[in-house]
């Protein structure tokens, strides 16, 4: 991806910023583990339709989600289900459940395709965040690039406490050995670990927006905002989200 | 939480409230309210109010500072959806070290906790 990123931007964008972003678009348009880069772009570009979908705002104001029926109003490129787990987690993330992932299990979605998915949503997410923070318009997105997916499920995932399988650490070995970064590996890090590239991609993400890795307990990391006041932005996001973790 | 990690370590202490609650100030952290009024208008929908936001933080911290606090509200505003979704337990470590910090705050009754 050769265009260049942020060139309207009021203010100078970090040239790290500016690499991984082109990398994330990059591994946007290119197959992944489970779906095509066609597919993956598709993901994107419903994730991006859902913040104007008329059914995931009534349900964000309903007491429940479950409470509100109806279709949501989508790009008609994915499959109903895909496009559900699409708008469910761009839309009301705080109010996911197990039982609605058993749902979107039992409609057909692979919990390897379901996890590809979060990881593609999220990128998504990531990008457009950051564009709208610094008051740009959003990346436009790559065209696809043919190919198909690889299809390999990590051997040593496996079903713990999470809703998905996950590589522990002592288990990430062979294609996996590079997994891992640091001494201190959280949940956040091994959560898409049923699909290595999304844990790869995120932490090449994760690097530049936030901590390195292997820097994470260095409380005393700074860039030009000091550690506690990126940890009390942390913090505030993930309280307005409603994210336990 | 690293917040708190980070208070204890430079013998500062910083009140956790700034996470959770709005108008309580700057909590001990250099222009708190100033950054975490911008994470709130960036995750919320009015685009003036944004607009305002961002200018303070450049006014008050300079342009790279808004695009470092930018990139950390965006990633995180990504990864509280991996977790959301993917369904994680807290570690270990961080259940018993915040005990009495996710009471004090409150954050034992999102939603997500329950993680069923």
């Amino acid at each position: 991806m050769n265009m260049p990123l942020y060139e309207s931007a009021p203010v100078r964008v970090r040239g790290d910023i500016t690499a991984v972003h082109k990398r994330a678009c990059q591994r946007l348009s290119e197959a992944g583990t489970w779906w095509t880069g066609e597919q993956r772009l598709a993901i994107a570009a419903e994730a991006r339709n859902a913040l104007g979908c008329s059914l995931c705002q009534e349900r964000k104001a309903a007491v429940s989600p479950s409470a509100v029926d109806g279709d949501h109003q989508s790009l008609g490129v994915l499959p109903n289900p895909v496009v559900d787990v699409i708008h469910r987690i761009l839309t009301d993330p705080g109010r996911l459940t197990k039982r609605w992932y058993k749902q979107v299990l039992a409609s057909g979605i692979s919990d390897t395709a379901y996890v590809e998915i979060v990881g593609v949503v999220v990128t998504l997410v990531v990008m457009d965040t950051f564009a709208r923070a610094i008051g740009v318009p959003t990346i436009e997105l790559p065209a696809a690039v043919e190919g198909e997916p690889s299809r390999i499920r990590p051997l040593s995932a496996k079903l713990e406490e999470a809703w998905v399988p996950m590589i522990a650490v002592s288990d990430a070995k062979g294609p996996e050995a590079d997994l891992y970064r640091s001494e201190f590996t959280g949940n956040i890090q091994r959560a898409l670990s049923l699909v290595p590239n999304e844990v790869r991609g995120l932490s090449d993400l994760a690097a530049a927006h936030y901590v390195p890795f292997d820097k994470v307990v260095d409380v005393t990391f700074r860039r030009s905002i000091s550690r506690p006041q990126m940890e009390l932005l942390a913090g505030r996001v993930s309280a307005l989200n409603n994210c336990f973790y | 939480m690293l917040l708190r990690v980070s208070g204890q370590v430079s013998s500062e202490d910083f009140d956790l409230r700034t996470v959770t609650e709005t108008n309580v100030g700057d909590g001990g952290v250099p222009y708190g309210q100033v950054l975490t009024s911008f994470a709130e208008a960036v995750l919320g929908e009015d685009d003036e109010l944004l607009q305002r936001k961002r200018d303070e933080v450049v006014k008050n911290l300079g342009g790279e500072a808004m695009v470092d606090a930018a990139a950390v509200i965006a990633i995180f505003n990504g990864n509280d959806r991996v977790a959301n979704a993917t369904g994680i337990p807290l570690d270990d470590i961080m259940a018993v070290a915040t005990i009495d910090m996710r009471t004090e705050l409150g954050i034992d009754s999102y939603a997500s906790a329950k993680n069923d």
